[in-house]
């Protein structure tokens, strides 16, 4: 078994990446005495008596010496922890002195994070400009932090940062501080940039229930509106044989009179041959049409008891097409009689059962001649396509 | 169209899809998903050569190093891209699902995605179709340091230098911005993963011991630290001793954990001392008056502000939550995208 190698010396004390400032102890001495700010007199009050005490005791006289024995006990005192004459400022010996004596217990509500922080500094015995360089912050900011005055310090999240730093140095719980800062900073200042964002309250979005329902619903409802228009397309409900009246309900149906020798004038009523009951008169003639093509049929159907005569068994009318155009002709019973474009020049018969139903994509290309009579199918001049009604 | 409708029932999310972990943010929700981005593959029967996802997530990833023959617990993404595409696409689908419980829609979400700031555009490219193929409408990319920084609360649109320093698992970035712009990025490919990698390897030369990834990283969480503390931790763990070839037990402590870390920590500070040289003298005295704000996994590191504090001279400050401010960013980054239009964060078109 071999045993695990152990290096025990780099192990337990491996060297950061840079090394420590590791300059000779008169440069050590200096930058901690420059970090002290004490005041010119007071180091002298501080240090002076005990030199002089040190001198008297060793029985060493010169003014050198007694620098020389200062700076170790001040480069001691700094190794370990640092005495209240070294390190605190005036003011805050003062509060220490109270402090050390009767404690104050700690009204954690009421004080601010920076309240809080600079009771326990002075605990440590630490002084700003010690917490300052630890953090490497600026004197100031941390006087600033210590106020509570948020208003010159950056964005909340940089200040979190600061106050967790601050106490780990203190070694105490970061957690309530940031609480108790959260609190007061969030009466103070709105933080717009601190926390993940919240929803505002007016804004509408896609998450929200509500919308969704509505949503659910408007497809549904146009789902329904959809399959209605499939089952009933617009054509077959608003042109019906049955249909009283076309031209009062859509304007681009235009139904076009068939001038009838019926006796009784203008008459446009057309009973089909299965509802007849045989009682027509031949009133259905050819009238000059020679120059057509087409043919007609007319089933006279002598009656007795009407003075009628109507067309019973086909009708048939002829379209001349000066220009191609798109034609779609249906009889009554629906059924395409035509569905495709016409060739300019050409003349097309239809027979069929009336009234027929036609929608014409260019309608001024159309000459349209039923029963011999020509139709005249350019009372809409703007409109290019229409739809008609004819044998009504 | 079809897109459009069914994006209405879907979240708008961000998504960190780190080395490490995946975690997805949804508007108005905040972090809805947090998993190991770990995928267990089940190989079809002999011949077939078809593959299933056995487990995605948290339950592969307690496979990794554990499974048989057929199943491969595998990793997709390494440092910070996309490994292996079809794998990723998947892990990503099942995400996006899990996250929408509403399974009568299938979901199309708006996707932001944290890109790593020195992926290539092919990297780029394979996360956005990698997204769109998981069903999402929409994918915006953002670079890594941006998401960061506006997770962490950073004043990014403000004219004023803010270095942010995010240690992922498979990269760390170091991001300084201003003006919603990136005026220096580095992306170096070291992260959490490397650190578990050195500890494996400080075992096996000191110890002749070999120990598993996951132990790895259960001993960097406990007792992993980035500078000298005072208390000295210690932990036992089990691996394969080399010479016997069987499991045997070991005592590590901090300050060797701390040793066997020195490599992947210099190359971080490195890279953070180099972009602080690059950068204009105006950003770096406001980087220097602020402090850098750390996030990621790495910033969990136990006194790895200190460290970059003592050899930068900066204040440095671990961000709330590091882990998620990626994710949080990114979502909020989409809420300006939506306020401000795409054109706010120079976002890459790839």
């Amino acid at each position: 078994m071999s045993e695990p190698v152990f290096h025990s010396q780099d192990a337990n004390n491996p060297q950061p990446i840079s090394s420590e400032p590791s300059g000779n102890t008169e440069e050590i001495l200096h930058d901690k005495r420059e970090n002290l700010e004490l005041p010119a007199n007071e180091e002298d009050s501080i240090f002076q008596p005990r030199s002089i005490d040190e001198v008297d005791t060793n029985d060493l006289g010169t003014q050198s010496v007694h620098i020389y024995t200062a700076d170790i006990k001040m480069h001691q005192e700094e190794m370990s922890i640092p005495t209240n004459e070294t390190l605190i400022t005036e003011e805050q010996s003062d509060i220490q002195e109270n402090n050390l004596e009767t404690p104050p217990p700690l009204d954690i509500d009421n004080m601010g994070p920076g309240e809080q922080l600079a009771y326990y500094r002075v605990q440590k015995r630490l002084s700003k400009q010690h917490v300052a360089d630890k953090l490497y912050l600026s004197l100031h900011v941390v006087k600033l932090l210590e106020a509570d005055d948020y208003s010159q310090l950056p964005p909340p999240i940089f200040v979190r940062g600061y106050i967790r730093n601050y106490s780990k140095i203190l070694e105490i719980s970061a957690e309530p501080l940031v609480e108790a800062y959260e609190r007061r900073a969030s009466k103070k200042y709105s933080p717009t940039n601190i926390r993940p964002q919240v929803k505002k309250e007016d804004e509408t979005s896609s998450g929200d229930s509500w919308f969704k329902i509505l949503t659910s619903v408007i497809l549904m409802v146009a789902l329904v509106l959809m399959a209605l228009w499939q089952i009933y397309p617009p054509d077959s409900t608003f042109i019906t044989p049955e249909e009283d009246n076309p031209e009062e309900t859509v304007i681009a149906i235009h139904s076009i009179p068939i001038e009838t020798n019926g006796s009784e004038g203008n008459e446009n009523t057309y009973t089909p041959p299965s509802e007849d009951n045989g009682e027509t008169e031949n009133t259905s003639d050819n009238p000059d049409n020679g120059n057509t093509s087409t043919e007609t049929q007319t089933t006279p159907v002598e009656n007795a008891n009407t003075a009628q005569q109507e067309t019973v068994n086909s009708n048939t009318f002829s379209l001349s097409l000066t220009r191609d155009t798109w034609m779609r002709i249906n009889d009554a019973s629906g059924k395409a009689l035509f569905n495709g474009i016409g060739k300019a020049g050409k003349q097309v018969s239809i027979e069929g059962k009336p009234p027929f139903n036609l929608k014409v994509g260019h309608a001024q290309g159309v000459t349209l001649e039923y029963k011999g009579t020509a139709v005249p199918l350019k009372d809409h001049p703007n409109r290019r396509g229409l739809t008609f009604t004819v044998g009504n | 169209m079809l897109k459009r409708l069914r994006g209405l029932f879907s979240n708008d999310l961000s998504i960190d899809l780190g080395t490490a972990n995946t975690l997805i943010y949804a508007r108005g929700k905040g972090i809805v998903l947090d998993e190991p981005s770990v995928v267990a593959i089940r190989q079809g029967k002999e011949g077939n050569g078809s593959k299933s996802i056995a487990a995605v997530g948290m339950e592969a990833k307690m496979m990794l190093g554990r499974t048989p023959g057929h199943i491969q617990a595998i990793r997709p993404m390494k440092d910070g891209v996309i490994a292996d595409f079809t794998i990723t696409e998947k892990m990503l689908l099942y995400f996006i699902h899990k996250v929408h419980e509403n399974r009568f829609f299938h979901p199309s979400p708006r996707v932001l995605i944290c890109v790593p700031c020195g992926s290539t555009q092919v990297e780029r490219r394979a996360i956005r179709e990698s997204a769109a193929g998981a069903g999402a409408r929409e994918v915006h990319l953002i670079e890594e340091p941006m998401a960061a920084a506006i997770g962490a609360g950073m004043p990014v649109s403000e004219a004023t230098g803010s270095m942010v320093l995010d240690i992922g698992g498979g990269t760390t970035e170091v991001g300084i911005l201003s003006l919603n712009g990136i005026v220096y990025s580095e992306s170096i490919r070291i992260g959490g993963d490397r650190f578990d990698e050195s500890i494996i390897g400080y075992v096996r030369r000191h110890y002749s011991t070999l120990i598993g990834e996951s132990t790895a990283e259960r001993v960097k969480h406990e007792i992993g630290s980035a500078y000298p503390g005072k208390d000295i931790r210690e932990i036992y763990v089990r691996g394969r001793n080399l010479a016997e070839g069987i499991p045997r037990s070991i005592k590590l402590n901090s300050n060797e954990v701390l040793e066997a870390l020195q490599d992947p920590l210099a190359s971080i500070v490195t890279a953070v001392k180099r972009a602080l040289e690059k950068i204009p003298p105006e950003l770096g005295s406001d980087i220097a008056e602020k402090g850098m704000v750390l996030t990621g996994g790495g910033a969990l590191l136990t006194d790895i502000d200190r460290l970059l504090m003592e050899e930068t001279g900066l204040p440095v400050i671990v961000a709330d939550d590091p882990l998620t401010s990626v994710a949080r960013g990114g979502g909020r980054a989409l809420e300006m995208i939506e306020e401000y239009g795409s054109d706010i964060f120079s976002l890459d078109g790839a």
